[in-house]
């Protein structure tokens, strides 16, 4: 380093050493630069270990600072897709709880008995991977559906019979809609 | 030349493949690619569930269970009316040829659909005459309109059972005139009877319906000049079963003959 200072002291760029370096071949020929491509080829005091361990550190760092800040983008997105999928789901639960309501009133209204009615749906084990529960409710006329992950959504519905409360989980798949004809309750269970 | 060409082509994929360059945008370029795929997932089950629920709206099963309860009510009343006008002794056993025949159709047809359907049914052997209420049974609804708008009718009421006293009004705007019954046996009202008591349009309304059992029609025509038949001898109970891939049920109808 020190030479390639003392290289450079002695090839002070003034105007008038520029004005007679008519091109560049010139330029590279001067001292100065001939020690700096020197300095860039030199290979003393660089150990591979030290090296490797620079390499490795500045790509872990990388790597990470990479992953955590998409870790956070995908954390964003799969959140909105749940919420966005829990309310179609929802509603295609409510639209299937009033087809076996109507079914059951229909019934009713022509005087008839419904000995058993079993309306079955199925609703995915997981939502971008990650387990939720759906809460039926009764007093407020809804269905809850809740994500591991936050994502929560609220999905009202309308029946003339009255529901029984319950709160599923996700995992069995498969599930119906009953009628229990001694209290005239609509029931949700698993199939 | 082609050796020259080959050697060329060998040593620059030699080359690329030794080339160490752009190793972080390699790296940005495969986590895009995994987040890419993650996304691409996440959307096409929205979508899939989005089409799941377009598919429970326009779900038939319910309109399916409604048209098989209407026809094998309407075939019961065909039933019913086809064999008793032919009377005979085989009155029973010809009401239930028919309905056996029409049960049969029904699973037919609907096995087409992917749809399992039973229809059974009893006959009036050793059966009670219906009830006077809505319904038919003892504990339908009592007080109830038959027939509305009416501009011609004649009643028959033949009472079979009779506990407590049975009522006929014949309503119209301004005036409500009363026919009573405490014994039984059949009676006619005629529409010249209701005509000199009361001005159409007029409505019919039993009254204390679940006091008597028996059989009843009501014949005549609307002011807008439709006919009508209200009748009824039996309530018969049909059970009907109705399965497919999603719904199952089983349900007792009580369905009033022979109208």
């Amino acid at each position: 380093m020190l030479r390639f200072l003392s290289l450079c002291r002695g090839d002070v760029m003034t105007l008038k050493n520029l004005r007679y370096m008519k091109n560049i071949k010139d330029m590279k020929n001067t001292k100065c630069m001939k020690g700096m491509k020197d300095l860039l080829g030199n290979d003393d005091a660089v150990a591979v270990s030290v090296g490797f361990i620079l390499m490795f550190g500045i790509t872990v760092l990388v790597f990470t600072t990479l992953i955590l800040s998409f870790y956070d983008l995908s954390r964003q997105s799969e959140k909105t897709a749940t919420r966005n999928t829990f309310e179609i789901m929802g509603q295609r639960v409510a639209i299937e709880m009033t087809a076996a309501d109507s079914m059951v009133s229909y019934i009713n209204s022509f005087g008839g008995t419904v000995n058993s009615i079993e309306y079955e749906f199925t609703l995915p084990a997981s939502i971008a991977t990650n387990t939720y529960s759906i809460n039926f409710t009764n007093s407020t006329n809804d269905i809850i559906l809740e994500s591991d992950n936050g994502a929560r959504v609220t999905i009202p519905f309308n029946i003339s019979n009255n529901l029984s409360d319950i709160e599923l989980y996700s995992g069995a798949e498969i599930y119906k809609f009953g009628y229990d004809k001694n209290y005239g309750n609509i029931n949700v269970e698993e199939k | 030349m082609k050796m020259v060409v080959s050697m060329i082509n060998k040593m620059t994929t030699s080359k690329m493949i030794r080339n160490q360059d752009a190793q972080f945008m390699l790296l940005g370029a495969f986590i895009i690619a995994i987040g890419l795929t993650v996304v691409t997932i996440m959307l096409s089950s929205i979508i899939f569930e989005g089409n799941k629920a377009i598919m429970a709206g326009s779900d038939e099963s319910k309109t399916d269970m409604v048209n098989v309860m209407q026809m094998a009510q309407d075939e019961i009343r065909n039933a019913y009316r086809n064999s008793t006008t032919l009377g005979g002794d085989d009155t029973i056993n010809n009401f239930n040829i028919h309905m056996r025949e029409f049960g049969n159709y029904m699973s037919l047809i609907y096995a087409v659909h992917g749809e399992v359907v039973t229809v059974t049914w009893e006959d009036w052997n050793d059966k009670e005459y219906a009830y006077f209420t809505d319904n038919g049974a003892v504990n339908g609804m009592p007080d109830w309109i038959v027939a509305e708008n009416t501009q011609n009718s004649t009643i028959m009421v033949n009472i079979t059972n009779i506990s407590g006293p049975l009522n006929v009004n014949v309503i119209n705007a301004t005036k409500i005139w009363q026919k009573d019954f405490s014994f039984p046996g059949m009676s006619i009202i005629s529409d010249d009877d209701i005509k000199a008591n009361i001005n159409p349009p007029y409505s019919i309304k039993f009254i204390n319906g679940s006091n008597a059992n028996g059989k009843y029609s009501v014949t005549g025509n609307t002011v807008y000049g439709r006919n009508f038949i209200y009748a009824r001898d039996y309530v018969l109970n049909t059970t009907i079963t109705f399965s497919n891939s999603k719904v199952s049920a089983n349900v007792t109808v009580p369905i009033s003959v022979p109208w």
